[in-house]
């Protein structure tokens, strides 16, 4: 069950470059190419004729040209050529969908066309901001269904085992969270106050000791997330305080691309408040991120493998609240947009 | 909606998908619908009188419903018998998803549900003559305890059952055969408007609602263990009817069906299922002056104000209701508000049924009975 009228991300933009790019999101297949003037074209990736994928075929200019007859469709979808038939067959088109590049990232809208609005692409603070850095991300392919990545990343708990050589401490096991509903989405959020950095983020604080820790875990529907990581020196950290110029700040971006009910893409890419240009700070950050969702990617995917396969129930703890809230929102939206669609046709 | 291949979407906490293997339709507004696990394993046992709660799919989002086990309890599968209601009135079941079982569920339909649970079950123990007594489609239960007592016990049953005409009534045929499966087993259907056909085909026993009279031709004097299911007018009078030819309270369990109400004097606390008498209230406390009763437990306490939850004010006086979450997501505290009001300290995931309460999220604005 997917949300359809959102935008999602469908690839990096490096990975369009001069050929046909098969993609498959929310169960649909789609063909990404770019055309003479650089913008990206997403068509549904049949032929008409006998559903040869389009990614079989050839770029031919600003259209694509199916490998098996030559039915050629622009990137509107519309069918410009069919070799040897006199009339092209006004049935003979494709679905176009709507494409952004952002934040070098490929958005495709997988609704109604006209509802489309590039406003609605996740909001990224400090984009081109000179005193930011950011490490560019990465990608990968995970087989569980995509609402247990918004579990995790709903759920700074699992941190403190999971991921116990990087993010966690000590006192992220027992600090209370607190879990804010709001129209875009769910937050789940806690300050630790005079705690141990954890060994991740320690080498690149600023201050000497101890630390205030926010962890701010926010995910918007259907699917996007920020987490933002703050360490403040101790006893200057808490909600709504300003915080010391040497207080450490990073953003992580977290883009999900259900693939199918059981495969999910995950993209993401970090943005930090120092060392900007330094490109051994983002490459040390790229590899230790890579590794914490390596992590997670091991434990998501048993658990998908798990709940589909259990015996005997699951049980919902408190740590479970913000998750729960969530899943419940987001089922109400893809009914609601259902019970629409329905009423529509 | 899904795909073959693809496994069953997550679920909710604490649900079993079950499959939907037959629908039967047993009188013009009630239908059977008989339960297999998903996964195809046998399902458990359940106690005679336990209900499924379904979370439901529909228009307005999942509600969540109880529905009586109305077959034999040791069988691997399970049948729930529902009547199609309509909203009709203040406190009368809405129809939500009674007429989304009716209409848009059949054979090979995965059902979400919980339980069995449900603190209404025969008690088997007991070797004291049993009286069934039901309105209308309150004769789900009773026909799962007939079940039992049929094939597993010697005691003398009454199997009584009041309901509009033959054209509503439902597992006519099932209770007629159990009854005669061996001695001492015995029916007797009233109606209250029969019709001409009905009439033709002897399929009723008596005319008319179970009057104090009509109840003492049927029963000799005894000391029975009497189950009661049905709508709150019926229950009102029946017990009522019962009480007046001297059958004990704690001899009279019984369930409601549709909002519970209270059956007799508002300040009583009504006896729990097991018959059990319930011991003096303890004397109360001096304090918040709102009086909660955990009924089954004979307890009677003031308020703490300073209590989080009733759940951690049950705890505190030694209860140990099942509980997961705290927090008002997973339904696991949902436990039976007898009487009185509560307010919600945390909004609950899915909204509690008229009748019910999550302990672990709620506080008295009121003396509350509740059923622990």
């Amino acid at each position: 069950m997917f949300l359809r009228n959102s935008w999602y991300v469908a690839a990096w933009d490096h990975e369009v470059g001069a050929g046909l790019h098969p993609v498959r999101m929310l169960g649909e297949e789609i063909v990404l190419f770019r055309k003479t003037d650089g913008t990206v074209a997403a068509l549904e990736d049949a032929c008409p004729h006998r559903k040869l994928p389009l990614s079989m075929g050839r770029i031919k200019g600003d259209t694509v040209e199916c490998g098996y007859h030559g039915l050629t469709f622009d990137s509107s979808g519309t069918c410009t050529r069919v070799p040897g038939a006199e009339r092209i067959p006004h049935v003979a088109c494709v679905r176009a969908y709507p494409v952004e590049e952002r934040y070098g990232l490929l958005w495709v809208w997988m609704g109604e066309r006209d509802r489309a609005d590039p406003a609605l692409i996740f909001t990224v603070d400090h984009w081109g901001d000179p005193a930011w850095g950011i490490n560019r991300g990465d990608s990968m392919e995970i087989a569980c269904n995509y609402l247990y990545m918004t579990d995790n990343l709903l759920d700074p708990s699992h941190v403190a085992w999971v991921h116990q050589s990087s993010f966690g401490s000590a006192a992220t096991e027992e600090t209370p969270l607190n879990t804010d509903v709001h129209e875009r989405g769910v937050t789940v959020w806690r300050w630790m106050v005079d705690v141990e950095p954890a060994p991740f983020y320690a080498p690149y604080l600023q201050f000497p000791g101890k630390c205030d820790r926010k962890q701010h875990y926010e995910v918007h529907y259907p699917c996007h997330a920020i987490i933002r990581a703050i360490f403040a020196p101790a006893h200057t950290g808490g909600e709504g305080r300003e915080l010391p110029a040497e207080t450490f700040l990073m953003d992580s971006y977290n883009f999900m691309t259900p693939i199918d009910e059981n495969t999910t893409k995950y993209y993401w890419f970090q943005m930090r408040n120092f060392a900007p240009d330094d490109a051994a700070v983002s490459a040390q950050f790229a590899a230790s991120v890579r590794g914490a969702f390596d992590e997670d990617r091991a434990v998501l995917t048993a658990v998908h493998k798990g709940m589909a396969n259990k015996r005997t129930p699951n049980l919902d703890l408190k740590i479970d609240v913000g998750p729960l809230r969530f899943r419940r929102n987001l089922a109400r939206m893809i009914e609601a947009e259902a019970t629409a669609r329905t009423a529509a046709e | 909606m899904t795909p073959p291949e693809a496994p069953p979407p997550p679920a909710a906490p604490g649900l079993r998908a079950l499959r939907v293997v037959a629908k039967t339709r047993e009188s013009s507004v009630i239908t059977s619908f008989w339960l297999e696990a998903a996964d195809g394993q046998p399902l458990p046992p359940f106690r005679a009188g336990q209900f499924l709660t379904l979370h439901l799919p529909v228009y307005q989002g999942t509600i969540r419903r109880n529905y009586s086990l109305s077959g034999p309890p040791d069988q691997g599968r399970y049948r729930i018998t529902v009547k199609r209601e309509g909203a009709n009135g203040p406190g009368r079941p809405d129809g939500i998803g009674s007429s989304h079982l009716h209409d848009r569920i059949g054979p090979g339909d995965i059902l979400q549900a919980q339980g069995p649970h449900g603190a209404f079950v025969l008690d088997e123990t007991s070797e004291r003559p049993v009286v069934l007594l039901s309105g209308g489609v309150g004769l789900t239960p009773m026909v799962a305890m007939l079940h039992v007592l049929a094939c597993r016990s010697t005691r003398e049953v009454h199997f009584l059952h009041a309901c509009e005409n033959g054209d509503v009534h439902a597992l006519r045929d099932e209770v007629r055969a159990l009854v005669a499966l061996r001695p001492g087993l015995r029916a007797h259907f009233r109606y209250r408007q029969p019709t001409g056909a009905d009439r033709a085909a002897r399929a009723f026993d008596g005319e008319g609602y179970f009057t104090r009279e009509a109840i003492r031709g049927l029963l000799s004097l005894d000391d029975y263990d009497v189950y009661l299911c049905g709508p709150p007018p019926f229950m009102q009078a029946v017990h009522a009817a019962l009480r007046s030819l001297g059958v004990p309270k704690t001899r009279i369990a019984y369930e409601f069906f549709g909002p519970a109400t209270v059956l007799e004097d508002a300040a009583a606390a009504p006896p729990p299922a097991a018959a059990a008498p319930i011991p003096a209230p303890a004397s109360a406390a001096a304090g918040s002056g709102l009086r909660v009763t955990f009924a089954r437990s004979g307890l009677a306490v003031d308020w703490d104000a300073t209590a989080p939850s009733l759940l951690d004010f049950a705890e505190a006086q030694g209860l140990t209701p099942a509980f997961s979450c705290r927090a008002g997501v997973c339904g696991t505290c949902t436990s039976r508000l007898v009487s009185g009001e509560v307010r919600y300290v945390e909004d609950p995931l899915d909204p509690p049924q008229e009748g019910e309460l999550l302990l672990c999220c709620t506080h008295p604005v009121s003396p509350v009975v509740l059923d622990l």
